[in-house]
């Protein structure tokens, strides 16, 4: 029984790669998608979000304070994206100055343009000439304003989450200068030291707190960037993504020749053979599987030599071998599952590629193949997690760029392996259900 | 070859309901043997049954009722040892379209359990008995219609079966490749193998049948020898008219004709009739008389001796492919 199950097998897995039109859709067209990306996101080497263009409008005017000292908050922020040349004052932004390339315009209908042709990420407007007087009055909160173009996806986030961070330390410290010298008079009169010692202790604390925040305390050891320091590489994580895209795919078409069999009677011709239903399905599923098993390891082959022709020196796919293999293991299995469910829901080998396109681009869609899945809503932030692309893309990806090892990626291993288990004990119910294949 | 007196099928009331209890019933209650070295043919009409009940003989569909023993086995209990014995042809292609004739015959040949030199040697005889051995190594989606049915009945003899079932095998092919595949039905029954052969050509069942039975709306309404069923016609003949644009009423006042017991169009297109009549040619005056005054032109007339396709208009009043 064993070489029938491997002959429907290999049937299969032959016929597939025979085809040079699926070779090229199950192939080729990820490898070239993938060299695509690559190259939009730079043409060798580790292409790193450094350079991401964003255009400062500052129209703060500060503040002057008692003993003629200035302070101006504005100029602060425009100070962290935009180098002021003078290497003193721009030491402390040295490494957001690396991922940002800012430029202070005075005027935001222009950089709104440059946004909209795609020259800028983004405008960083920090609104209104009082904006450190009314900050420090509490009068009123000044605002910054960030206009981005949403299609671009990692530039405007480095954006947001750098001035969030300044925002946030600046309200800080605005927060201690007007609380600070209040509360230490109390604890001051408390204690019963005299007024006007307090009010130099006041006094002294209050021009201290402004001269950290003109100094500009904020460094980015400080900002919590979610790891967007590190280098990224495109092609390290859209050549997983592109290959679990079309491996769903190439399972949905497995899917398609099992109803297939039934509608060319070579089904039933087997069922006429001393061969059971269960070889039959055996056959198939391993077939699936060995089919999704030579795709990705041909698209890890193929990836690899594109990426080394482009200049790219760093490996895509990483070099934790066992990692890798074990990861395509367990997405191909989860995958061939998915493949079977789909053959099991489906009457027809027409609805079989119907149900499994829809599938194949809703999974990919959620597990963040075209649209990074920090920009879902955090409502909506479980719902990658339900994908075996998520589990899949993420491992890849960690493992790629040496984040994890084996023992990191146990995670998505497991629950690739639960999701195969769970689609395939659905499928196998669902085949017992109709009594027929 | 001389059958035997040995059934090697036994049908005994199998019936056959799709989607019960109020699906159809596609075949009702059958009961025959097939003898050992015999070629028996299943003949009927489109829907009469013959598929199903050759499904429900090789296993592929469960009786409703019944059972059939395939030399000594039992179809519902011991189906393997039934399919070691049974060679099926079905009536669509069954075959794999981007492989070649020699990959389906090494495919199917190890699901019929062969392998190594005994697979080889067998793909190689199939081959030259189905006459494609030049043609071997060439996609299925090449050939033409006649060569992928004699790949489909090559499939089908891999494993030297006892027993070959034939389900339609000359549909939607030319007149040679039809030839062709009649000689080599013959030629596997003078080995030995006995041949469940369904159509609805009666000039194939008569041309090949030891015996034939005849089934409609899936029960079995005749079975024997040619001549066993002949003579259930008495001795009428069949006069065969062709009258393009023959209309209903010509046809019915065809039927009321003196000794004319049924009249019925067999080709649309043609407008070929079939009169069944005790004597075709006392009959043919009144025939031609009744064209005549319809204003319609006879262009064609035939006067044929007692046939199968008149036993089954005889009883059921209609033609096999109607």
């Amino acid at each position: 029984m064993r070489q029938k199950i491997i002959a429907i097998a290999w049937k299969d897995i032959y016929a597939t790669f025979k085809d040079l039109n699926a070779v090229a859709y199950l192939v080729a067209l990820p490898v070239v998608l993938s060299a695509i990306v690559g190259l939009a996101f730079g043409t060798g080497g580790d292409v790193s979000i450094d350079t991401v263009p964003v255009a400062v409008v500052n129209q703060d005017q500060g503040v002057t304070l008692r003993g003629g000292h200035s302070f101006n908050l504005g100029q602060t922020l425009e100070r962290a994206f935009v180098p002021s040349g003078d290497p003193a004052q721009d030491e402390p932004f040295a490494a957001i100055h690396d991922l940002v390339d800012g430029t202070a315009y005075d005027d935001a209908e222009r950089a709104r343009d440059q946004i909209a042709d795609g020259d800028l990420a983004a405008l960083i407007t920090i609104a209104g000439a009082d904006f450190t007087a009314n900050a420090l009055s509490g009068d009123a909160p000044g605002t910054v304003a960030i206009l981005y173009d949403s299609g671009r996806s990692v530039g405007p986030s480095v954006v947001r989450s750098i001035v969030s961070a300044i925002t946030n330390s600046m309200n800080s410290v605005i927060l201690a200068q007007r609380l600070g010298p209040a509360a230490l008079a109390e604890i001051g009169a408390a204690a019963g030291a005299d007024e006007a010692a307090i009010a130099g202790a006041a006094a002294q604390l209050s021009a201290e707190a402004m001269s950290i925040a003109d100094a500009a305390p904020i460094r980015l050891e400080k900002v919590d960037l979610q790891g967007e320091t590190r280098s990224f590489d495109a092609m390290q994580y859209f050549a997983p993504s592109m290959a679990i895209l079309f491996m769903t795919f190439a399972m949905g078409a497995g899917a398609t020749t099992i109803r297939l069999e039934r509608e060319r009677w070579t089904l039933q011709r087997i069922l006429t053979t001393p061969t059971p239903r269960w070889a039959f399905m055996g056959g198939k599923l391993l077939g699936m599987y060995g089919t999704g098993l030579a795709q990705m390891v041909l698209l890890i082959v193929a990836t690899t030599l594109v990426a080394r022709l482009m200049g790219r020196q760093n490996s895509i796919w990483g070099t934790d071998a066992l990692a890798l293999v074990l990861l395509v293991l367990a997405v191909v299995f989860a995958a061939t599952s998915l493949g079977l469910l789909i053959a099991a829901l489906s009457r027809t080998a027409e609805q079989a590629t119907t149900y499994s396109s829809i599938v194949a681009l809703v999974l990919g869609m959620l597990g963040g193949t075209f649209i990074p899945i920090e920009n879902l809503p955090d409502a909506l932030s479980w719902l990658p997690k339900l994908t075996l692309n998520y589990w899949g893309i993420q491992g890849f990806y960690n493992v790629a760029t040496g984040e994890e090892s084996l023992s990191g990626v146990s995670a998505n291993l497991l629950a690739l392996a639960v999701m195969g288990v769970v689609l395939f004990a659905a499928s196998l119910w669902r085949f017992n259900r109709r009594q027929e294949l | 070859m001389t059958p035997t007196t040995n059934p090697i099928i036994e049908l005994h009331g199998l019936s056959k309901q799709f989607n019960p209890p109020d699906g159809v019933i596609a075949v009702k209650d059958v009961s025959f043997n097939i003898m050992q070295g015999e070629i028996f043919s299943l003949l009927g009409p489109n829907g009469a049954g013959k598929t199903t009940t050759i499904g429900m003989i090789s296993g592929l569909l469960t009786p409703t009722a019944g059972d059939v023993i395939v030399g000594g086995h039992s179809v519902t209990r011991e189906p393997m040892a039934v399919r070691k014995l049974i060679g099926v042809v079905p009536q669509e292609l069954a075959l794999y379209p981007t492989l070649s004739a020699r990959q389906n015959l090494a495919f199917f040949g190890k699901m019929y359990g062969l392998g190594g030199r005994e697979l080889k040697r067998r793909i190689g005889e199939v081959l030259e008995f189905t006459e494609l051995t030049d043609r071997a190594d060439d996609p299925i989606e090449q050939y033409s219609g006649g060569m992928k049915r004699r790949v489909n009945i090559g499939i089908g003899l891999l494993h030297r079966p006892q027993i070959l079932f034939l389900d339609e095998p000359t549909v939607a092919i030319d007149p040679q490749s039809r030839r062709n595949i009649l000689d080599a039905v013959k030629a596997l029954n003078a080995e030995g193998i006995t041949v469940l052969y369904t159509t609805h050509y009666m000039e194939e069942a008569q041309e090949l049948s030891h015996r034939v039975g005849i089934i409609d709306h899936g029960q079995i309404i005749a079975l024997g020898t040619q001549n066993d069923l002949t003579r259930m016609v008495g001795e009428q003949d069949t006069l065969a008219l062709k009258v393009p644009n023959a209309t209903p009423d010509l046809v019915d006042a065809l039927g009321r004709l003196p000794g004319v017991s049924a009249c019925v169009r067999v080709d649309s297109e043609d407008g070929e009739l079939h009169v069944l009549a005790d004597e075709g040619r006392r009959a043919l005056p009144d025939a031609i008389r009744l064209i005549n005054e319809a204003g319609l032109s006879l262009q064609a007339v035939e006067v044929r001796e007692p046939t199968l396709e008149a036993v089954f208009l005889h009883l059921t009043g209609r033609g096999l492919r109607d």
